[in-house]
């Protein structure tokens, strides 16, 4: 079982300090592509990508006035697109357990995370990582965060972005090592 | 950098590169109901208890012409089911609401209590008076994960317990703030919280099963200090109302607005929100409800006083501003210490079940019983002595 929460660097407020910084519609506009993306990679296909971002969208508009560091926005744009995500994964998981005709719809869908595009061997093992490697990787990788700035995203310690990227790398070695001999043979 | 790294950080762009903005459906802005406030007020540094104390005084001054629920044509449900443990076992009793007569009883098979864990439960009621669901929440060694068993029982006619039917749900670990059972019996809204691990913040949610087939749909609610409280469920069983929860960092908890969502009739159909905010919070209120059509809530509000006393209300609120319409019920009570009393008021002082109109409640203020249109009458279910009263009709 996954438990552990993306916590948002914009932490709701006691409802004093407010900085200055751009409106949520703002926001999204100017970022919205690059949030697709972010969801894409984590999520697998467009359709869900987007929807994970307009929901997104959505709860933040709603919310947007408790936000103490507006200036922090985009990062916890991400954070919150990253939740979505998660949420949508777990979602399928869900409906996987419980209703196996609904799972062989939604495993088509999570199979399409690398099917977007042409599938590389590399993709494919990114695919096969846990999702909190994969999140670390496409915010290291993808959207070259710094080590700080991903552990931010992420709310987890700094430590634990360099350590989790570092087992994902090596797992993607391992993956890409094992499919090349199943290859060979 | 690393060949792998080299190669991730090309192969990602490779498939991210193939959205262009272009291709993207556009953003919509949700549509909001009413206006609100703008900022919420902090608590500052004032107590719970002193809280409490102060804001029966605050809400008995913000009474307004406001009136109480309309009466609608409901009348007493027949039957409630309340559970309680005897021992190490948990029994879950059918009780006739006209005097709280025992009509059935019937074994919840898990260990209401051991050495490692502590068990909590709730009960939730159909609008037919014939269906109920009994949930278990038990904590495992990890602070803030809670494993929830949910139970379906159907009550015959004559009021006998009929078998309890195990519901598959995983709750992931999220600790349960609230359900309520569809009118028609067949779906079951769960309202959760994400507390794990600590230290991170949490996440809310409600999730809704529909009880014939065990599919799921989640609803994201907020993040850390907002909550979502016990659901209501409209008579078009389509519709969820519940109150938002306001958890200061102190501990103190207001009610900050009631929020709708419209269930779609799958997964894929999409979602709506819909919220009310409060121009100001409602502070004070240990539960809460919503009643009849969701128009009103109904919550409770306890305090210690001078020496060993204390005195718990029942209150009837405005869910459209927050606003205080009528005192339902007040008791005081005199405890053997100060920690008795502290404990009555901090455990036994719960709003537990609403009938579907509106009009007669369940509550536990620190005596069991029901209100009808106002009036108290005491019912046995629930004892002083029990720390978690769940009751449902």
């Amino acid at each position: 079982m996954e438990a552990d929460v993306i916590r948002s660097p914009g932490t709701p407020p006691d409802g004093s300090a407010h900085g200055r910084g751009p409106d949520v519609t703002e926001l999204f506009r100017a970022h919205h592509l690059e949030l697709v993306r972010l969801a894409l990679l984590m999520v697998g296909d467009l359709g869900t990508a987007e929807d994970v971002v307009q929901d997104t969208f959505e709860q933040l508009h709603r919310r947007w006035h408790t936000l103490r560091q507006r200036s922090s926005g985009l990062e916890y744009a991400r954070s919150a697109v990253l939740n979505r995500c998660r949420s949508v994964l777990r979602r399928r998981g869900t409906a996987r357990k419980y209703a196996p005709r609904v799972a062989q719809t939604e495993r088509q869908h999570v199979d399409t995370a690398t099917q977007f595009a042409q599938r590389s061997e590399l993709i494919t093992a990114f695919g096969e990582l846990p999702r909190r490697q994969r999140e670390v990787l496409v915010l290291r990788y993808y959207l070259d965060l710094s080590v700080a700035d991903a552990a931010g995203t992420l709310g987890i310690s700094e430590g634990a972005v360099r350590s989790t990227a570092s087992r994902g790398l090596a797992a993607l070695a391992a993956i890409m090592h094992a499919h090349d001999e199943e290859g060979s043979r | 950098m690393t060949a792998v790294e080299q190669r991730l950080r090309e192969e990602l762009r490779r498939v991210a590169d193939q959205v262009d903005q272009a291709a993207l459906r556009p953003l919509h802005a949700p549509a909001r109901r009413r206006a609100g406030r703008r900022w919420l007020i902090p608590a500052g540094a004032v107590t719970a208890l002193g809280a409490v104390a102060a804001v029966i005084l605050l809400l008995t001054s913000l009474t307004t012409g406001a009136k109480p629920a309309p009466p609608s044509s409901g009348s007493v449900p027949r039957y409630y089911v309340s559970a309680s443990d005897t021992g190490p076992q948990l029994y879950a009793y059918v009780r006739a609401s006209a005097d709280g007569r025992v009509t059935g009883r019937v074994l919840v098979p898990v260990a209401a209590f051991n050495s490692r864990t502590l068990t909590t439960w709730w009960v939730a009621a159909a609008a037919d008076d014939r269906h109920f669901v009994i949930t278990t929440s038990t904590g495992g060694d990890l602070p803030g994960v809670q494993e929830v068993a949910v139970f379906r029982l159907a009550v015959s006619a004559s009021g006998q317990a009929g078998r309890l039917t195990k519901v598959r749900f995983d709750n992931r670990g999220d600790t349960m703030t609230g359900l309520a059972l569809s009118p028609d019996g067949g779906s079951l809204a769960v309202s959760l919280n994400r507390e794990f691990p600590p230290g991170r913040g949490s996440s809310s949610s409600v999730d809704v099963i529909d009880l014939a087939t065990g599919a799921l749909q989640s609803f994201s609610v907020g993040a850390n200090p907002y909550s979502a409280g016990v659901p209501l469920w409209g008579s078009d069983g389509r519709t969820l109302m519940f109150p938002v929860w306001y958890t200061t960092t102190s501990g103190a908890r207001s009610i900050t607005s009631v929020e709708t969502i419209h269930v779609p009739a799958s997964a894929e159909a999409g979602q709506s929100f819909q919220e009310t905010l409060f121009s100001t919070p409602v502070r004070g209120i240990s539960t809460a409800i919503l009643i009849g059509d969701g128009t009103h809530l109904v919550g409770s509000s306890c305090a210690t006083g001078q020496g060993n006393t204390a005195t718990a209300s029942i209150l009837e609120l405005s869910a459209t501003d927050g606003r205080m319409v009528r005192v339902l019920r007040t008791q005081s009570a005199r405890f053997p210490s100060r920690d008795a009393a502290q404990q009555a008021v901090a455990m036994t002082c719960s709003v537990l079940s609403a009938d579907p109109s509106g009009r007669h409640l369940l509550t536990q203020a620190f005596t069991f019983g029901r209100i009808d249109d106002g009036a108290f009458r005491a019912l046995p279910g629930a004892s002083a002595d029990d720390l978690y009263a769940a009751a449902a009709w």
